[in-house]
């Protein structure tokens, strides 16, 4: 093949049934064989011959592979079936379809491994998003949804393939309300309260002091309002005044932060809970939070954490209930940055993923950057797949994680799109390819309003896609009229207008 | 006395609704900062009152403060002269005018939050009174007092004396801030 011998090739081709795909011939490679046995010197021939050979000659190579064979071979009809044992070629069109000569082994798992969490690792163009929406189509077809925290826009355009998919945008122009301090059903207030702030604080990198100044305001408005809103708390603590120094700095910061918060407002004023938790029971659900700014781990925390709560005030339990949280982009949520920003020992979402598994929670986790994920998620997670890096940092990185050989590490680079290297649990490595699952990026904002509407329009959910329905009322300002204690106020700076605050207080009765 | 809360919450209140404006302001001395409220035209409006002139000429609520401070303590260290605020020496108006037993000196003082009509006013002041005290708001003010009146005359020098609002707003002795043998003679 070095020398270009193409009678060589034929020979080499036909000795290990190269040929043969499936149950047919490839008529691909015959077609290039015959056209460069009459002009060897074809470059783009050579070319689309060894795209189509590469593949399959690596997977020839693993006959005498480093990885040992994979363990299982069972009925899937109840599990998830992950990918093809083998390093096939890329992006096998017919997906797992199982017949022809060369029948390869399915991978699968079931709720027990996944509720220990999944993650994968590859480099961008690897294949990651791919392999998730093969792995989203095998929950639905098991009977289960999903939960898709998605920061790249690519989730909504599965509305084609997924006809009961939710997608809800988090954005200044959100297309559905949910008011972040309104505890999910069974929750009590005040246990949502402390949650969602301490969130809220960790995401934002906002200290002890700051977060129980921001409960403290909560409260103070829980008195007076049924429903609170981040603007209400805004203007609340905006206006309240302080005199210690280290105080007024706390309530800058948080002012700061609430404002920019304050931009969601057409999502963030409602005053009916979000129903994530009886949604996810009927619909599959896309959150985008690409235009989330810095919210996105705030927002993509909450919605885990929403459930969880759920979970546990409702004691359900267990494998039977779960559910899938799928995170194209780890980092936004367990990126070793946030772990560091934390001040009480462990941030909300990484205590999750230790304890989620009790409560039924998977989370399927991507990320370009291993390197820079917490120490905590990895460990945490049973299976973890690796497709391909460009970067030798991140391939060790895995090696630490998987306990991988030497000989299984130096056969990474060779891996393709949509190829990767599993480990699952204690068993052996093992090489697999993840199914393709071709999608058209064309689908519009108008578009996901008709879905959504034609979802939820008649139920009892109506609302969540309809916040300008059902804004909370904030306070009329109140009118110009004086008071009685107001007149005279007034009326004693009008009389004495050289007195300090601090003197008028003290001699000023009203 | 009345309540931290209530009183803060009053004054949130008639500040939202714009009848109270507020002004921290350094009168020097202990702390730092000292608060005054303003009422505004529509808080006059509301309890049905005019607005007050201010107390200087083309002044303002701050200009007003420091000239009522500064006067409270010049009637209170000297008590056998008579302090009037705003009044006309020789046709020109002064902010505080000291007039000795039978008018036997007038001084002037002008206080100066600005050097908009430093020279204008040091000019003005040193030919109508029989001393000048420029009270300035701060020292940069004060360093450029001290060079428009080296520029004058020495006849004029000696009658202007330069010193900082701050301290003459708590001095017990005008000779302590005002380094001048008119003063000095007449132990004031």
């Amino acid at each position: 093949m070095q020398d270009r011998d193409v009678l060589n090739l034929i020979k080499y081709i036909d000795e290990n049934g190269f040929l043969y795909d499936g149950n047919s011939i490839d008529t691909r490679i015959t077609a290039l064989l015959s056209s460069l046995t009459r002009n060897p010197n074809n470059e783009r021939h050579w070319r689309m011959l060894l795209r189509i050979l590469k593949p399959k000659m690596i997977a020839q190579d693993l006959i005498n592979d480093p990885f040992t064979p994979y363990p299982f071979a069972r009925d899937f009809s109840g599990e998830i079936r992950l990918g093809f044992v083998g390093l096939h070629e890329p992006y096998l069109k017919n997906e797992f379809d199982t017949a022809g000569v060369n029948k390869p082994t399915i991978a699968v798992a079931n709720s027990s491994s996944f509720c220990r969490h999944y993650l994968d690792i590859g480099a961008t163009g690897s294949g990651k998003s791919i392999a998730f929406f093969g792995l989203q189509d095998e929950f639905l077809r098991i009977g289960r949804n999903y939960i898709s925290i998605g920061f790249k826009r690519d989730g909504r355009h599965r509305i084609r393939q997924v006809s009961n998919l939710l997608v809800f945008i988090i954005s200044q122009n959100a297309n559905f309300g949910w008011n972040i301090t309104i505890s999910p059903k069974g929750v009590a207030q005040k246990d949502w309260d402390l949650t969602w702030c301490r969130v809220f604080c960790e995401t934002q990198n906002l200290s002890l002091g700051m977060e129980s100044m921001l409960l403290e305001f909560v409260e103070k408005l829980r008195k007076k309002n049924d429903v609170i809103t981040i603007e209400m708390l805004y203007k609340e603590i905006k206006e309240a005044g302080f005199k210690a120094f280290r105080n007024v700095n706390w309530q800058a910061s948080l002012v700061n932060r609430l404002e920019a918060l304050c931009r969601f407002n057409k999502m963030l004023n409602t005053s009916k809970p979000f129903p994530l938790e009886k949604l996810v029971e009927n619909y599959p659900i896309e959150f985008e939070l690409d235009d989330a700014g810095e919210f996105k781990s705030t927002f993509a925390t909450l919605i885990s954490v929403h459930l969880y709560k759920y979970r546990i005030a409702n004691n359900l339990r267990g494998n039977e209930l779960w559910i899938e949280i799928f995170c194209d982009e780890a980092l936004f949520i367990g990126s070793k940055e946030i772990q560091r920003s934390c001040f009480l020992g462990e941030p909300m979402l990484f205590s999750l993923i230790r304890l989620a598994r009790e409560f039924g929670i998977a989370f399927i986790l991507a990320t370009s950057e291993s390197t820079s994920l917490s120490d905590t998620i990895k460990s945490n997670c049973y299976m973890q797949v690796f497709m391909g890096s460009n970067r030798f940092g991140e391939v060790l990185d895995f090696g630490r994680n998987a306990n991988a050989t030497k000989e299984q590490l130096e056969f990474i680079p060779k891996l393709l799109q949509g190829q990767g290297i599993m480990k699952m649990g204690n068993l052996n490595l093992f090489p697999i390819t993840f199914p393709y699952v071709e999608i058209r990026k064309d689908v519009s904002e108008s578009e996901i309003d008709e879905q959504n509407t034609r979802l939820l329009q008649g139920t009892e959910f109506e609302y969540v896609i309809k916040p300008e329905l059902d804004v909370v009322i904030m306070k009329v300002p109140e009118s110009n009229e004086l008071k009685p204690d107001e007149k005279a106020f007034l009326w004693d700076v009008y009389n004495r207008p050289y007195l300090n605050k601090q003197e008028r207080m003290e001699s000023i009765s009203l | 006395m009345i309540s931290s809360s209530r009183f803060y919450s009053i004054i949130n209140s008639l500040k939202a609704k714009g009848f109270l404006k507020e002004h921290t302001l350094t009168l020097g001395g202990r702390g730092s900062l000292t608060t005054f409220l303003e009422i505004t035209p529509s808080g006059c409006e509301a309890i049905g009152v005019k607005k007050k002139a201010h107390l200087s000429r083309g002044g303002n609520f701050i200009t007003d403060v420091f000239v009522q401070k500064l006067s409270d303590n010049l009637r209170k260290i000297l008590t056998h002269c008579k302090v009037s605020l705003e009044k006309q020496v020789q046709g020109k108006f002064c902010d505080i005018v000291i007039e000795g037993v039978n008018q036997s000196f007038i001084i002037a003082v002008e206080v100066e939050l600005s050097d908009a009509n430093l020279k204008v006013n040091l000019e003005k002041d040193a030919e109508g009174a029989d001393f000048v005290i420029e009270a300035l708001v701060n020292e940069q003010l004060a360093k450029k007092a001290e060079e428009i009146v080296k520029a004058m005359p020495r006849e004029k020098q000696i009658k202007i004396g330069i010193c900082l609002l701050t301290k003459l707003m708590r001095c017990q002795k005008l000779s302590d801030v005002v380094d001048s043998d008119f003063l000095k003679e007449r132990g004031l």
